[in-house]
């Protein structure tokens, strides 16, 4: 898709062009969202937030990057602003230096499927989440999750572990489920 | 344990790595919404500034307070104001108790009795009538405005009467030899007898000093210029004068520093002096190059009311203008700014001086005229298309536009010595109002700025003012817009 045309027109402010972008990438950064949220109505906040962003930022894309990773970079900030913004990583701060303890193997092989696994995540708690998906699926190292979140690097260390059991857990018992 | 930490990452990216969630219709709704209050949010205070700023401009352009330029004809005052009369010494010693000086437009009664050497000192304005009487002036008035071309309504009483009616003099019986009667002014001298008294009309460059003898042959010294009269020599001088049939082709003639007419006279004939005769004078002054030209006198002229009935040539107006474009949706826009306009035109006037002095000065003068017009445009666009840095783009809209000045220069046809153009300016009263429909190419050359360029063609409403312009003779028209556009996304 050529997508300079639809950018022109959304930096004009062209509605047209801005549902064009939105139509394209919705069903995406909405899958973002959800990662992050506990439920539906929290991620299309966030989508709404995340959009509003993005029409009024275009104009700071340099094009270095693919349009997508520069959306995808826009949405995982707003979700954590407003986690930030509803107090949800408040729990993160308190377990640092437990990492050791905390180890956990996740059988991996499982045969959960995207959906399920996704439930999983959304059960978790927001700080366990949060930190879960910018290590494991963002990719980010818990340097930068610390930065990013105002934590320590060991919190999000132990968060990431505590995130792991918690899968494990959830695995567990969905296999031990009859 | 490294490992396995890197599989859980690898198999959640693996995973996620295309997780998409369809949104229902009502999430674009939402966005949609905020993203058209932004948009109103953004419009509303740059249109109140807009207008704002732009009412101020209209109201300071409307009261004057920007330029202001008196439209208003200056009364035509004296040609060379505040130059001492220098008045032969002859005379002043001459001068007797029962003189009489009137000066001043409405020829009141300056003084009475009064030495000219005081007269002279009073700095008298204007063109003076004089009437002397046996080398005495015995009758002066202030005239205004004998010089000063079409304007030369207020002129010189008892004026054409004064020539056309032969006016006499007699003179006195006893002289036998040359005798001087010496009236001299700073400015145009028309002086007339009365009874047995001495007339004399003329307009004179400079001082000059005019010899009647009743000897012959007769001689006009004009500044050492020796101009021999050729008439007849004998008889009745008025049939001399009046039968000399030179060809009156004085195109210039100026009241310039010093001017007067020096009479000198003798003799015993009764004598009077026809239009001729300062048909003559003039021209005979003309043949003899005192062609002083006084641009002071033509300089004061309005040559904008002058011009404002002849026919003229117009160019196209041009308009160039500094605008702020507010993008819309659907590839429309919104513009509003500050336009400067240039009418251009020109034709031809014709000054003459006629009437006073029993013949007429012409001057023919090439006019180029100028028009300067401020204004607002509140403009709606539509781009069409777009290529790279170049749009296209129709658009229309409405100013209004208040003229800040109009002006003059002509250029004298003729070249005489000391002939320079004439400069004037009017103010151009009222607000001129127009709509305007074009076609319009634009190109961005730096971040928001755009050149553009835009034929239009433009109604022009009657205005208030008195000016003739194109928009008046030709209210629709073809003009071009141009200017730079700052865009606002």
């Amino acid at each position: 898709m050529d997508y300079n045309k639809i950018l022109e027109g959304c930096l004009k402010g062209n509605l047209k062009a801005q549902r064009e972008l939105y139509d394209c990438f919705a069903s995406k950064m909405l899958g973002v969202c959800m990662r992050y949220s506990a439920n539906r109505e929290e991620a299309k906040d966030i989508l709404h937030d995340g959009f509003i962003k993005v029409f009024t930022k275009l104009n700071t894309f340099s094009g270095s990057g693919t349009l997508e990773a520069w959306m995808r970079k826009i949405f995982v900030n707003t979700a954590l602003e407003q986690l930030r913004k509803n107090d949800v990583l408040r729990d993160t701060v308190d377990y640092e230096g437990i990492t050791e303890n905390l180890d956990a193997n996740v059988d991996i092989e499982s045969d959960l499927n995207r959906d399920e696994l996704m439930q999983i995540i959304n059960s978790m708690p927001p700080g366990y989440r949060t930190v879960f998906n910018l290590f494991a699926i963002e990719g980010y190292a818990h340097q930068e999750i610390a930065t990013m979140l105002h934590i320590s690097e060991g919190t999000s260390k132990s968060q990431y572990a505590r995130a792991k059991i918690w899968l494990q857990t959830k695995i567990t018992s969905k296999y031990s489920e009859p | 344990m490294k490992e396995e930490k890197d599989k859980l990452r690898d198999f959640m990216q693996g995973v996620f790595q295309d997780y998409e969630v369809a949104p229902e219709p009502e999430d674009w709704n939402r966005i949609g919404k905020t993203l058209s209050k932004g948009k109103g949010r953004r419009i509303l205070p740059w249109i109140i500034w807009a207008s704002a700023a732009s009412l101020l401009l209209l109201f300071a352009l409307y009261t004057g307070g920007i330029l202001n330029h008196s439209e208003s004809i200056h009364d035509l005052t004296a040609v060379n104001e505040h130059k001492t009369v220098k008045t032969p010494s002859s005379i002043n010693t001459k001068l007797s108790k029962k003189e009489s000086v009137k000066t001043g437009s409405d020829n009141k009664p300056l003084a009475t009795n009064q030495p000219l050497e005081k007269i002279n000192q009073s700095k008298v304005k204007g063109v003076v009538v004089a009437t002397v009487k046996e080398n005495k002036i015995v009758n002066a008035a202030k005239v205004k405005s004998v010089d000063r071309s079409i304007q030369v309504t207020k002129t010189v009483e008892p004026k054409n009467t004064l020539l056309a009616s032969n006016q006499t003099k007699e003179i006195l019986k006893d002289v036998s030899k040359d005798k001087t009667i010496t009236v001299s002014t700073d400015q145009t001298l028309l002086s007339r007898s009365e009874n047995n008294n001495l007339t004399v009309h003329a307009i004179t460059p400079r001082s000059i000093e005019l010899i009647l003898n009743q000897r012959k042959p007769y001689k006009y010294d004009f500044e050492g210029l020796k101009y021999p009269f050729s008439g007849q020599l004998d008889g009745n001088l008025k049939e001399a004068l009046a039968n000399n049939t030179t060809s009156v082709k004085f195109k210039g003639f100026s009241l310039s520093n010093n001017s007067g007419l020096i009479v000198q006279s003798s003799g015993k004939e009764f004598m009077s002096y026809s239009g001729s005769f300062a048909s003559t004078l003039a021209s005979n002054m003309f043949a003899n190059s005192v062609k002083v030209f006084d641009n002071s006198l033509l300089s004061s002229l309005n040559i904008g009311n002058l011009f404002q009935n002849n026919s003229r040539d117009y160019l196209p107006p041009v308009t160039f203008g500094l605008n702020v474009n507010l993008s819309l949706e659907n590839n429309l826009s919104i513009e509003t700014g500050i336009q400067y306009t240039r009418l251009q035109s020109s034709g031809s006037i014709s000054i003459s001086s006629s009437n006073t002095i029993q013949f007429t000065t012409s001057f023919g003068y090439k006019v180029d005229e100028n028009l300067y017009y401020l204004g607002v445009p509140f403009i709606i666009n539509y781009n069409f298309a777009q290529k790279r840095k170049t749009s296209y783009y129709i658009s229309a809209g409405f100013s209004i536009e208040k003229g800040l000045i109009a002006k003059y220069k002509a250029t004298p046809n003729d070249n005489f010595p000391g002939m320079e153009p004439i400069y004037s300016h009017n103010a151009i009263m009222g607000l001129q109002y127009s709509m305007h429909s074009g076609i319009g190419i634009s190109y961005k050359f730096i971040k928001h700025f755009e050149l553009f360029g835009q034929p239009s063609l433009t109604y022009y409403f009657i205005s208030g003012g008195k000016n003739t312009t194109v928009y008046s003779v030709h209210p629709l028209i073809f003009n071009l817009r141009t200017g730079i556009r700052y865009t606002i996304k």
